[in-house]
């Protein structure tokens, strides 16, 4: 064997590696707005989707018999708020025409069911079975019935991506409900959100519902995203760290919907 | 043959991580598969093939997993390289099982703490979510990896890799 030829051989796993890092590198740093490669994860979200449908249905089946007695005791406490509600809801209508303001357009939502979930080292995304075919697109607001799940980042036809509330990288315009103090809103980590930009003297309680607030235009205005757990105002300079309990139970969901709106944008949100 | 194996490892370790892994998740917290089907194959193979396993399966998961493409391939090329680096086949065996799983615990570890910094943009409370992205799933991992290698007999080693002593260490 020649000098060379020992040297490389004697060399050859570091060049592996090498080779290897300079690849992966060059595809993280170059190619994720690459177009052609947005179109494989088109192709393998559908794949992927179409092979996870059946273990989702397993999943419903699991706890099925535990969610039809939960969900026939929030009947009945639903039914009976409802018709507190239905009392509100008319004579809002009446106040408003009273004060000339103007109607709330009603947002149209698509039903979808969560087929996959993945969480890990801060990436926490959903995968539902609607997809381009059904008008879902990027940046399209996802909720359930507890409020915000997140938004949509990545579309095929068939299926779509969520990153949700819990992604490390999330961000949203919030307000707290009763008092109207904007912040942001991010994932905390664990089971706990925060709310930043809230100055220190600012009228924040234990208990206070936190919404979104549609400043940021992405999420539409008033959903519900949780409420205040902790407030620490210490050492934190001007601002005070509101931690905030999501409303929405991620592990256990199943369904969510979908907000179409038609000025989310086209592409992926990531 | 050996690669038919491979591949099924590598399939399998997929599927659970990215369809099933969240079934038994505690609370945030998912096994990571793919590790430990890379240590395995690593551990055998040694760190040059290991490396372009680990290159070719992350590259894999990211398409997969619709997430940011290179990132994974980058972890687990590191992870394969390092496990073939530091352990061999033979740690696979039952007497030796809690150190193949204390590896591939640090490992996942390793894997979790580069992934963490990638993905990660700014954020707040860091300490806690080092714990509940890097140390509490690499933790879990290590306890699947001790499930995984003692449940595996002796045997089904050797048929896999079907020589006495490994080609590398």
């Amino acid at each position: 064997m020649s000098k060379l030829g020992k040297t490389i051989s004697y060399w050859r796993d570091y060049l592996i590696l090498i080779m290897a890092l300079t690849l992966s590198m060059s595809v993280l740093f170059f190619a994720n707005s690459s177009r052609q490669l947005g179109g494989i994860h088109t192709v393998t979200l559908e794949i992927l989707g179409r092979l996870s449908t059946p273990l989702a249905s397993l999943r419903v089946h699991v706890n099925l018999a535990e969610e039809n007695r939960t969900l026939r005791h929030q009947n009945t406490v639903l039914q009976l708020k409802n018709a507190q509600l239905a009392e509100a809801y008319y004579e809002n209508i009446r106040l408003r025409k009273i004060v000339g303001f103007k109607t709330d357009a009603a947002y149209p939502l698509m039903a979808a069911n969560v087929i996959a979930r993945t969480n890990e080292a801060a990436m926490e995304t959903l995968v539902i079975d609607a997809g381009a075919a059904q008008n879902v697109k990027a940046n399209m607001t996802v909720v359930a019935a507890d409020g915000l799940v997140g938004r949509i980042v990545s579309v095929s036809p068939s299926y779509a991506v969520v990153q949700t509330l819990q992604d490390r990288n999330f961000r949203c315009g919030a307000l707290v409900q009763r008092s109207r103090l904007q912040g942001v809103f991010q994932w905390a980590g664990y089971d706990t959100g925060l709310l930043s930009g809230i100055y220190l003297t600012s009228d924040v309680k234990l208990g206070d519902v936190v919404v979104t607030s549609g400043i940021n235009s992405l999420y539409v205005p008033g959903l519900k995203i949780g409420t205040v757990i902790k407030i620490d105002d210490a050492d934190f300079g001007l601002f005070q760290r509101i931690y905030i309990r999501p409303k929405v139970e991620l592990t256990s969901l199943e369904e969510v919907f979908v907000i179409i709106s038609e000025s989310a944008a086209v592409g992926t949100g990531r | 043959m050996i690669y038919l194996y491979y591949l099924i490892m590598v399939g399998l370790a997929l599927g659970l991580k990215l369809g099933i892994s969240d079934l038994v998740a505690i609370k945030t917290v998912t096994p990571d598969f793919v590790v430990i089907a890379l240590c395995a194959i690593s551990m055998y193979e040694g760190r040059g093939n290991g490396t372009i396993w680990g290159l070719v399966t992350g590259f894999a998961e990211d398409v997969l997993s619709s997430g940011l493409l290179g990132a994974h391939a980058l972890t687990r090329t590191l992870v394969s390289f390092l496990a073939g680096s530091i352990m061999s086949y033979r740690t696979l065996q039952s007497a030796y099982s809690f150190y193949a799983s204390l590896t591939v615990g640090i490992l996942a570890l390793f894997n979790n703490l580069i992934l963490y910094i990638i993905v990660i943009q700014g954020g707040a409370g860091w300490i806690k979510g080092l714990l509940m992205a890097v140390f509490l799933p690499a933790l879990y991992t290590m306890f699947w990896a001790l499930i995984i290698f003692s449940i595996v007999p002796d045997a089904v080693w050797e048929r896999i890799y079907k020589h006495e002593t490994a080609p590398f260490i």
